[in-house]
């Protein structure tokens, strides 16, 4: 599998309902690919199974603030550049890119930076979603450390972090502020006999199979339909937003209230960098870490939370996070508590 | 005939239609009209409007001596200005389509280089050059990269004789334009004073490749604007208002002067819906409103949400001929969803109206357009989130009246850091570069105030840092000479 042309829309599509309305837009990284693919040719899909078993994974993001990102667009080569690093550190070569983060616009941008280090990627990513930072990662749950990280920016300065579980994100993150809020870095890097209990399986062909789903429906709510049907989701309904005050990294509710079969219903949104619960009765219908999609049946966009607006007239849905996710130590990491709400975690079942 | 009587003249156009209307300096609308366009040009509606307003406004004792201003807004650039793709309909400003050299401050930013991503058909036809080279800001104010001046000639020169117009653009130009400033300075002197060079900092803007895109759009435009201002000015003339000053409507509802408008016609671009929402309001004297958009059938095309007797501006950025661009344009909500939408009637309209507002208060809608009247008669009843449904009088010319009341604006905008010793210092400056702007648009220069001044912190960046975002508005500069006579 290889992705390419209009597969690169559809991927970027099935990133944004990943997202569960966090990591950005998967639409806004979009042309990053295209242009990267265009130059370096197709960017290649692969199982862990069809690599070297002492070949290097590495994962690689970007990092930093949207707004220096807006103008410091950077080259996608600081790919290039990290991967050399990791490879004379680990003297070994690195045969294929992780997505770190599937959901949003990190998905997509990985793909330009894939393109750009001359690597495949692995069918896989770290999160199987967004969330906000590094260590939600599968890797971290694996006990896989994170050093060393490697950091560039868009000028070939390269810094490397050894710095132990636990300090690694704060060392790295003052590496970014140092880089003026704008950086590449990979973390986690493993060998491929690490990976199979490492990293969420199939992210990105999970991806590119929900885009083509979008692609192929009649309506917006039959292509929630179809996503929920093929991965064992559950459709929460359709309606509008009745209430919605979008603030940057804050918690705010949101309301839908539904609108033909689902006339009458009241849901209640939580919203932080995503969607973290939504609430109906005072019962719970889906939270963190499972996926909660909102689609806006007027654009048929996956609404990232800070798009929540009045009036939108909209679909919810929720899939169920990866089983990792699941489990005490990953509920510790990305449950309910973990984002501040004082919920059980019910996790989605499809009806 | 009383010599200090002043009027201005508003002109709205549409692809297939415009409306005109002829406002006393105190606000009274003397006379409008609305009607189909044979063709979309400002020289052929021109002798109609003058002489089917002058009949209505002639008997109530104006003479053309008294116009005084001529506004006229457009709704659409794209077509208008023969950029391809664009729907049909207008007569398009003849002259060529560029060619421009394309400059971008900042080695280190090729993840897509200029032009990447523009329809094939469009960078061909615009642009003969495209290259980055260092230079550029960080968000502290220091050199992103130094200025390669080397390259800035070498390319200068490869350009040299073959280019209309120059775009440079740069990394955090908003914060410093140092950069751009002296690149201009370096081609200037390489390509002569002909050569018209645009700075993306003076077309504002966050977002290097939104800002860099509209001011390649509008080097592009430059000869054909030039022509067409030239064909404005003496259609003026033409129909006796050689004494009239001519103003061209913008995004925002607001105007600007031919001169101003020459080097930045981009601005132009869906100006018909700002004015057709501050017409509206100004009509039915509600500044807190919705405003629905008719076509000549009748049927509600499109809705739009007003505060303050001005449209709501989108907070995305402005597709213009498939390109991204900076502009920001007004908020319309389609009755016709983007996607799998079909029909329009009621069911849209209440849909749209609710997708327009901001909150679930309760608001007025006005109905302007062509077919307002008929659109609010067969109405069956009231509609869900309006306190009323209501067709302003002269709702059939509403645009036309937005545009001969509007002001003149001019905006600045400024990012520091929020432990700067200079804040008062710099927020006192942007608020006169506001009104410098606003001056240097048309505006009267004595009574030009600042009405907006925002300030917030820029998200997710660990150094604080302060969004400075100040407007200011005055009404048009008066005492026009005429200069321009046909001999």
């Amino acid at each position: 599998m290889h992705l390419a042309g209009g597969r690169l829309r559809d991927f970027a599509r099935g990133c944004d309902v990943l997202g569960g309305g966090g990591g950005g837009q998967a639409r806004y990284a979009l042309p990053l690919a295209v242009h990267a693919v265009e130059l370096n040719g197709p960017v290649q899909v692969v199982p862990a199974t069809e690599l070297p078993a002492n070949g290097l994974v590495m994962p690689c993001t970007f990092l930093g603030a949207p707004a220096i990102g807006a103008e410091r667009i950077g080259t996608c080569r600081e790919a290039a550049t990290i991967r050399g690093h990791v490879e004379r550190h680990f003297g070994q070569p690195v045969v294929a890119m992780l997505c770190n983060e599937i959901g949003g616009f990190h998905g997509a941008a990985s793909v330009a930076l894939a393109a750009h280090a001359g690597l495949p990627m692995l069918d896989a990513d770290g999160m199987g979603r967004a969330f906000p930072g590094m260590s939600r990662v599968a890797m971290h749950l694996a006990g896989v450390t994170p050093d060393p990280v490697v950091l560039a920016d868009e000028h070939d300065r390269v810094v490397a972090v050894h710095a132990g579980d636990g300090w690694a994100e704060r060392m790295a993150r003052s590496v970014v502020v140092g880089f003026g809020d704008r950086g590449v870095s990979s973390e986690y890097v493993m060998t491929v006999d690490q990976v199979a209990d490492a990293v969420i399986t199939g992210s990105v062909s999970k991806a590119l199979r929900i885009g083509e789903l979008i692609g192929a429906a009649a309506s917006v709510p039959d292509a929630a339909r179809a996503i929920v049907a093929e991965f064992d989701g559950v459709l929460i309904a359709e309606g509008r937003v009745t209430a919605a005050l979008p603030e940057p990294g804050r918690h705010t509710p949101a309301t839908i209230e539904g609108t033909g079969a689902d006339e009458g219903r009241t849901l209640r949104l939580e919203v932080g960098h995503e969607y973290l619960a939504v609430i109906e009765d005072g019962q719970v219908l889906a939270t963190v870490p499972d996926i909660i999609t909102v689609f806006d049946t007027y654009t048929g966009e996956a609404l990232g939370a800070e798009e929540l607006r009045y009036g939108q007239r909209v679909v919810a849905f929720a899939l169920p996070c990866p089983d990792v996710w699941r489990t005490p130590a990953g509920l510790d990491l990305v449950g309910p508590a973990a984002f501040g709400l004082d919920l059980p975690y019910r996790p989605v079942v499809a009806s | 005939m009383n010599p200090d009587r002043s009027c201005r003249l508003g002109l709205s156009m549409q692809r297939d239609r415009f409306a005109a209307a002829l406002v006393e300096s105190d606000g009274t609308v003397l006379a409008s009209i609305e009607r189909p366009l044979t063709t979309a040009a400002a020289s052929t509606v021109m002798p109609v409007v003058v002489e089917e307003l002058m009949a209505q406004a002639g008997p109530r004792g104006v003479d053309l001596a008294h116009i005084q201003q001529v506004m006229i807004g457009v709704s659409e650039i794209d077509g208008l200005a023969g950029l391809p793709g664009a729907s049909d309909g207008w007569r398009r400003w003849p002259g060529q389509l560029g060619p421009v050299a394309v400059v971008r401050l900042g080695a280190a930013t090729t993840s897509l280089p200029p032009l990447a991503g523009w329809p094939a058909e469009l960078r061909s036809s615009v642009s003969i050059a495209e290259a980055c080279v260092a230079g550029g800001a960080r968000l502290d104010g220091t050199d992103f990269e130094p200025l390669d001046t080397a390259a800035l000639v070498a390319f200068a020169r490869q350009i040299s004789g073959r280019v209309n117009a120059v775009a440079v653009s740069s990394v955090f130009a908003a914060v410093a334009p140092g950069h751009e400033l002296a690149a201009a300075g370096l081609l200037r002197a390489e390509l002569g004073d002909s050569v018209p060079i645009l700075l993306s900092h003076e077309m504002g803007g966050s977002g290097l490749l939104e800002r860099e895109n509209a001011t390649v759009l509008q080097a592009a435009l430059i000869r054909r604007a030039w022509g067409a201002a030239h064909r404005l000015r003496r259609s003026l003339v033409d129909v006796g208002l050689s004494h009239a000053e001519p103003f061209l409507a913008r995004n925002d509802g607001s105007i600007m002067t031919v001169d101003y408008a020459l080097t930045r016609p981009l601005l132009m671009h869906g100006a018909a819906a700002a004015l057709g929402a501050r017409g509206a309001a100004l009509l039915a004297g509600e500044p807190e409103a919705l405003v629905a958009f008719t076509d000549v059938d009748g049927e509600p095309t499109a809705v739009c949400s007003v505060t303050a007797g001005s449209a709501q501006l989108a907070a995305g950025p402005t597709a213009i001929a498939g390109v991204q661009t900076g502009l920001r344009t007004v908020a319309l909500v389609p009755t016709t969803p983007p996607i799998g939408g079909s029909g329009c009637g009621l069911p849209q309209l209440a849909a749209a109206v609710d997708r327009a507002k901001s909150s679930p208060r309760d608001l007025p809608l006005l109905v302007i357009g062509p077919g307002a009247e008929k659109l609010v008669d067969t109405l069956p009843g009231p509609l869900p989130g309006t306190t009323l449904v209501c067709c302003p009088p002269r709702a059939d010319a509403a645009a036309a009246v937005g545009v001969a009341v509007a002001p003149i604006s001019g905006e600045a905008v400024r990012m520091f850091s929020a432990n700067s010793a200079h804040g008062d210092d710099i927020r006192h400056r942007t608020r006169e570069q506001a009104r410098a702007a606003a001056v240097h648009a048309g505006a009267d220069p004595v009574t030009v105030a600042v009405t907006d001044f925002e300030e917030s912190t820029v998200p997710y960046v660990t150094e604080p840092t302060v969004l400075l975002r100040a407007r200011a508005e005055g009404p048009p500069r008066v005492g026009w000479r005429r200069t321009y006579e046909r001999s």
